[in-house]
């Protein structure tokens, strides 16, 4: 037999895949679900370790459902064992990685986990990061992150707040020192508090070039955080979208006066287009921030204002009629201001 | 220097050889979609015969109708949408022998199309057809097959699919 007919002999006969180079293997499943890439754990003993090096560890809504599956108690150490597993073992650089366990609710959480540590040293490249209402975060999670340009954080502390003590929490400052080509950035308003442990300065040391999009939940009664999130506006010299989602308000002076300080905007935002507020409850803060915006926009087109559920008809109406006679700085933009509906 | 290629050879032609020493002539223009016979020609390696020792006559046949179709100027999108589709319409075992010189040859979208292909076929299949499309034997003792899927049952749960295509 010559060699070209051997050679196809053993061509046919043979396990091509598991003979491939790993990264061609990895690049097979690189859209595949996580639990698909779990699953060649049992195909052989060459497979056994496949999934710890994958570089995709996509732990996202659909994988916990899929999970989940027929359960009917969910307890969130089974789910918090699975992730804490997957981070220990996990070797090699991790390109994207998403971790949004926001299905499963939870009423006792003790979120002391370890596993965001190990990923911590080993995940330089990751350009996608969600973390939703999953594992508690301290000042050095981000510190290996400097890749990322879409940053979405949810976290969920509730009365256990004191659990985090203020210096254990990045500041935004460091937020846009680490993460310097961040083009997208979406926060809770736990979060936010608790960006805001440092002496919030009126533009941040270091400006966000690359921020686009930019997807916040506020609360307008903590002058922490409507400082902060202004300075992240002013910082951003390229913000095109802007959403705000307000969480429970009550006025505070405070806010209404910095916000009402002639000095409070001394620039344009050259750039930002959209602006989306939703839940907006119609206190004095969130209107005066409102018209701050539109006096200060010239690129705006378009800004959606979807209120509260108890705010009434005759109010909504009111806020309209204040926002299309506010001083706003671009001549084409569109106000829509939508009434809470119980259908929805 | 091989003189009989040099004085045959246009001067924008290139020639690849397979391991099994079949040699075709190529466009330079359509064969440095190849970022490693790119790199070559940059190097001026590519005066004389480019040899592939790492894809055989079958694979680079179809690697070579592959670029031919992306460089062609004159097929529009949807044209080369159903040739894509088209191409990946073999055996696993050819797909695989794509791949792998697609990967060396440094091909990007072919290695994302038939990447994309080989996953289309094992997605949300069972373990055992896995195997049985791959042309894999286990090497587990049920024992040791049965404990592994014991740490993570919940990968093997819900609607797989048998059956082989």
């Amino acid at each position: 037999m010559d060699y070209r007919m051997m050679n196809k002999i053993k061509r046919d006969e043979i396990d091509r895949i598991s003979n491939l180079p790993k990264e061609i293997i990895h690049q097979i499943f690189k859209d595949m679900s996580f639990r698909e890439v779990i699953r060649t754990c049992v195909l052989s003993k060459k497979w056994r370790k496949f999934w710890i090096a994958h570089p995709n560890l996509i732990l996202d809504r659909q994988f916990f459902q899929e999970t989940i599956g027929n359960r009917r108690m969910i307890e969130y150490n089974y789910f918090g064992d699975i992730v804490d597993k997957f981070l220990l073992q996990h070797i090699g650089s991790i390109d994207k990685f998403t971790l949004d366990m926001s299905i499963i609710s939870f009423d006792n959480r003790d979120l002391d986990h370890c596993g965001i540590h190990f990923l911590n040293i080993f995940a330089p490249k990751v350009e996608f990061l969600t973390i939703y209402k999953s594992h508690k975060i301290c000042a050095n999670f981000l510190e290996n992150f400097t890749n990322v340009k879409v940053l979405c954080i949810v976290i969920f502390i509730g009365e256990e707040s004191e659990n985090y003590e203020q210096e254990r929490f990045i500041t935004w400052s460091r937020l846009l020192f680490l993460c310097s080509n961040l083009r997208g950035l979406a926060l809770s308003n736990s979060c936010i508090g608790l960006l805001g442990a440092e002496n919030i300065p009126k533009r941040f040391p270091f400006k966000a070039y690359h921020l686009e999009d930019v997807n916040l939940r506020v609360e307008f009664g903590d002058i922490d955080q409507v400082s902060g999130v202004f300075s992240l506006i002013r910082s951003s010299p390229n913000l095109r979208s802007l959403e705000i989602d307000v969480f429970s308000s009550g006025s505070s002076i405070e806010v209404t006066d910095y916000l009402a300080d002639p000095d409070c905007v001394d620039q344009q935002f050259e750039r930002l287009e959209y602006v989306e507020v939703t839940e907006f409850q119609g206190t004095t803060s969130e209107l005066i921030f409102l018209k701050l915006i539109l006096a200060n926009s010239p690129s705006l087109s378009k800004m959606i204002v979807g209120s509260y559920d108890e705010l009434d008809v005759g109010k909504v109406r009111r806020v309209y009629e204040l926002l299309r006679l506010s001083p706003n700085a671009s001549p084409r933009v569109e106000i829509v201001v939508i009434p809470y509906d119980r259908d929805l | 220097m091989a003189e009989a290629a040099s004085s045959t050879i246009e001067k924008n032609n290139l020639t690849l050889k397979s391991s099994y020493g079949d040699e075709f002539v190529l466009e330079e223009s359509i064969a440095i979609q190849s970022v490693t016979i790119k790199n070559m020609v940059e190097d001026g390696c590519s005066s004389s015969v480019i040899p592939l020792s790492k894809v055989d006559t079958g694979t680079l046949i179809k690697v070579i109708e592959y670029m031919k179709m992306h460089s062609s100027t004159s097929s529009n999108e949807e044209e080369i949408q159903n040739f894509d589709k088209e191409f990946v319409r073999i055996s696993i075992k050819t797909i695989l022998n794509i791949l792998e010189a697609a990967n060396f040859l440094d091909i990007r979208s072919l290695l994302d199309l038939c990447a994309e292909a080989v996953a289309n076929r094992i997605k949300n299949k069972t373990p055992e057809v896995v195997r049985k499309i791959f042309n894999i034997t286990s090497d587990f003792t049920p024992e040791e097959e049965a404990e592994i899927r014991n740490e993570t049952p919940w990968a093997f749960e819900g609607d797989l699919d048998h059956s082989l295509d």
